[in-house]
């Protein structure tokens, strides 16, 4: 039986990352991934948006981690980040927040926003959008980011195992190192650290450990080819009405995402199990693209002349609401149910740093974080003095 | 029926509709989802109670695309309306009212929209629903308003009707307050037609009126519609204040003749001066309540609030696999 002193179960972005910093602890490190390739589930199947706050108005934690976040991923992955269209926000009037909320927002997070220009502004119903932004924002390609993580795991001398799954997680003998059962094999391991996002709590139920209360919905991401005035435009329409369309590079296509439509189904595993890959094979997958596209012409009406391409589909893990009160939206939970297995769980791509820095912190395992936080003067956050509100 | 056509069906919700919800929505996404490629059924919650809205969230769990969108309270008929339109996507929209229309004959008016009608109005002969008073009444309304406001609103009509995507837009446009929807879509017009229908019967009350709520929504129906009746004032005031001011010449011709030494009994001057003040007063009141009419409907409009407020909006999350799998935690 092979051993290694790191087992990461799950070959996303997230799993991937973890097994480059864990390899500075640890001389032998193993990614196991069940499909052929590295990521091409939920770290493929998204929206490709590296956020930068604007998304969370009503939540400022979660929007000023944004910002912490946003310029590490940029500049630590620049050459897989497209940065060449023009972002624009829209304020729907029956919005839950006003533009100039909106506007305030931005300026209190440090975040840059200005007003649109009137090419842009015309392509929206005015009866139906108060205000129309530009903010800075990108796409990654998930391609790019695939291949230059097989390049830093193949240097930091990670092995990779693409095509086989492990099936459950026991404690090992001696009681402190774990025995992982694969499909086709066994290994063993000093620390196993599940990464395997929306199949988290199936490695948990198969291992007989406690289960985490997750939500997972069922995701469908059209991809089309947007009418020329919008080529080199991301749009999103906030905040009632939630919806975007914006470059997904990986594909030359946009991606479109409507809060109301994009996901087909959800449950909470606390309240009735199910598993999410079952699930996404079986599912009848009957594309709403046309709900989607009828809704969304109504606020951007040269969308009607989109062309839909298909649709990707995909489970996305949602976490409980407890877990992201301080607004890092991340679940860490070392020893769980077993002696050194880790669970780790982001709802975004760029909170593989807010994992690092608490793996840093709590793991105990120290050195991961390659790169220092900005400071708040460096991201012009805006430090409310005493006596403003 | 085209495949990639989207078909929403909307219809209002309220506390004494708990008893057939369900079964409402199991016809109408039946019926749906055999005869149209896409569909949508919009319940429009009027602010109903708390039974209803937990009825609202099963029905949410077990019928797949239907969306809820909840007003902040009670509004009446043609702001409920409004809010279905304003939120409905589809190429046709079908409303209905869930206590009495038949969900069986949502193809056939949407198989005359696709035909071309931007309009199709169900109509039924009301003796089911109205006195002989009530449609008596309803017909010499009809009559008034097409010659008020030269269009025609037909008498038996129903709010159950669809409409193409075409016409919805125009409608939504038009955010008057005080709204009636048969009425609305006879004013923006395009081509109309009228399929007969048998309403079922749910076991509720009927939604009947009261006389006097239904001249007060014939009243305001004509003052949203037509400015005639303003006309009309205008013109009574100007003949009347012509027929005063040739009063006043004739009385002072008269004063004029008499200090001329002309004798003319002077007891005459009585019974006119009352007559003159009578039927000065009538006319200034008529005209009083027909503008003061006008003018209340003016202040509702300037207000420019929004129509309605919505409390929250929800949609179906059916998951059809794996019904059986046991529950774990
Ligand atoms: C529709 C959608 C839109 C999104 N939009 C955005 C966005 O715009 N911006 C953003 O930042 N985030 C977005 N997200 C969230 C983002 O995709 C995830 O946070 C991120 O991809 C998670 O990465 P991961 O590595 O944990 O998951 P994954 O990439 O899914 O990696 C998990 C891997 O584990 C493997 N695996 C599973 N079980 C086993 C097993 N038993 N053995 C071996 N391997 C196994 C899987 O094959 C998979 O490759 C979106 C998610 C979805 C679903």
């Amino acid at each position: 039986m092979r051993s290694f002193d790191a087992v990461i179960i799950g070959g996303g972005f997230f799993g991937c990352y973890v097994a480059l910093s864990l390899r500075r602890a640890f001389s032998s490190v193993a990614v196991v991934e069940r499909e052929p390739d590295l990521l091409t589930r939920a770290s493929y199947v998204n929206q490709a948006r590296v956020h930068n706050g604007y998304h969370y108005p009503r939540s400022l934690m979660t929007a000023l981690r944004s910002r912490v976040n946003f310029p590490r991923f940029c500049e630590e992955f620049g050459d897989c980040v497209e940065t060449g269209f023009t972002k624009l926000y829209a304020i729907a009037r029956e919005s839950k927040v006003t533009a100039m909320q909106f506007e305030r927002f931005c300026h209190n997070i440090g975040a840059r926003i200005d007003s649109a220009p009137p090419r842009c502004r015309a392509l929206f119903d005015s009866t139906l959008i108060e205000e129309v932004f530009v903010v800075r924002e990108c796409a990654f390609n998930a391609v790019k980011l695939r291949a230059r993580l097989k390049a830093l795991l193949t240097d930091a001398g990670v092995e990779v195992l693409c095509g086989t799954s492990v099936r459950r997680v026991a404690q090992g003998n001696d009681g402190d190192s774990l025995d992982l059962e694969l499909v086709d094999g066994r290994l063993s391991a000093g620390h196993v650290f599940n990464c395997t996002y929306s199949q988290t709590n199936t490695i948990l139920r198969q291992s007989g450990l406690p289960l985490l209360p997750l939500k997972h919905e069922l995701c469908e991401q059209p991809l089309l080819v947007p009418p020329p005035p919008l080529a080199k435009l991301g749009v999103t329409v906030i905040d009632g009405p939630f919806f975007s369309t914006m470059p997904f590079p990986a594909r030359g296509l946009h991606s479109l995402h409507h809060v109301r439509y994009t996901p087909h189904h959800f449950w909470l595993d606390q309240e009735e199990y199910r598993d999410p890959e079952d699930n996404i094979r079986s599912a009848r997958k009957r594309s709403r693209y046309p709900y989607m596209i009828r809704d969304i012409a109504r606020f951007v009406p040269v969308l009607e002349r989109a062309t839909y391409v298909e649709s990707l589909w995909e489970m996305k893990t949602v976490l409980p609401q407890n877990e992201i009160d301080d607004g890092r939206p991340i679940l860490l939970r070392r020893d769980h149910g077993l002696r050194n297995l880790t669970v780790v769980l982001g709802a975004k791509i760029d909170n593989i740093y807010d994992v690092i820095d608490t793996m840093d912190k709590t793991l105990g395992l120290p050195g991961y974080s390659r790169q220092r936080e900005p400071s708040a003067e460096a991201l012009g956050v805006h430090q409310p003095r005493q006596g403003e509100n | 029926m085209k495949p990639d056509v989207l078909v929403t069906v909307a219809s209002a919700v309220q506390s004494s509709d708990a008893g057939f919800i369900e079964q409402f929505a199991r016809e109408v996404t039946a019926i749906l989802s055999a005869h149209v490629g896409y569909y949508e059924v919009l319940l429009i919650d009027n602010g109903s109670d708390d039974a209803v809205v937990k009825i609202l969230e099963r029905v949410l769990k077990h019928f797949p695309f239907v969306r809820v969108v909840r007003l902040s309270r009670c509004y009446e008929d043609g702001i409920v309306f409004a809010a279905a339109l304003d939120h409905s996507l589809g190429d046709f929209v079908v409303l209905m009212d869930m206590a009495s229309d038949p969900p069986a004959v949502v193809p056939d008016l949407i198989a005359r929209c696709e035909a071309g009608y931007d309009a199709v109005v169900g109509v039924t002969d009301k003796k089911w629903h109205d006195s002989p008073i009530g449609r008596l009444g309803a017909r010499v309304f009809s009559r008034l308003f097409e010659a008020l406001t030269g269009y025609a609103v037909h008498p038996d009509g129903t709010n159950f009707v669809a409409l193409s995507r075409r016409i919805v837009n125009s409608i939504t446009k038009i955010r008057d307050r005080q709204r009636y929807m048969k009425h609305l879509t006879a004013y923006v017009g395009f081509n109309r037609t009228y399929l007969s229908y048998q309403p079922v019967l749910r076991d509720v009350p009927l939604r009947r009126r009261s006389l006097l709520a239904a001249v007060n929504a014939a009243v305001g129906t004509i003052v949203s519609n037509s400015t005639m009746p303003l006309r009309l004032v205008s013109l009574v005031g100007v003949t009347a204040s012509f027929v005063s001011v040739m009063y006043s010449v004739f009385v002072l011709a008269i004063s004029a003749l008499r200090s001329a030494g002309v004798r003319i009994n002077a007891a005459e001057g009585w019974a006119s001066t009352n007559m003159f003040s009578a039927v000065m007063f009538f006319l200034l009141f008529l005209m009083l309540a027909v503008l003061s009419e006008y003018v209340s409907k003016i202040m509702n409009e300037s207000q420019q609030r929004p129509l309605y407020h919505v409390a929250y909006e929800s949609n179906s999350s059916v998951v059809e696999a794996f019904k059986d799998r046991v529950n774990v935690v």
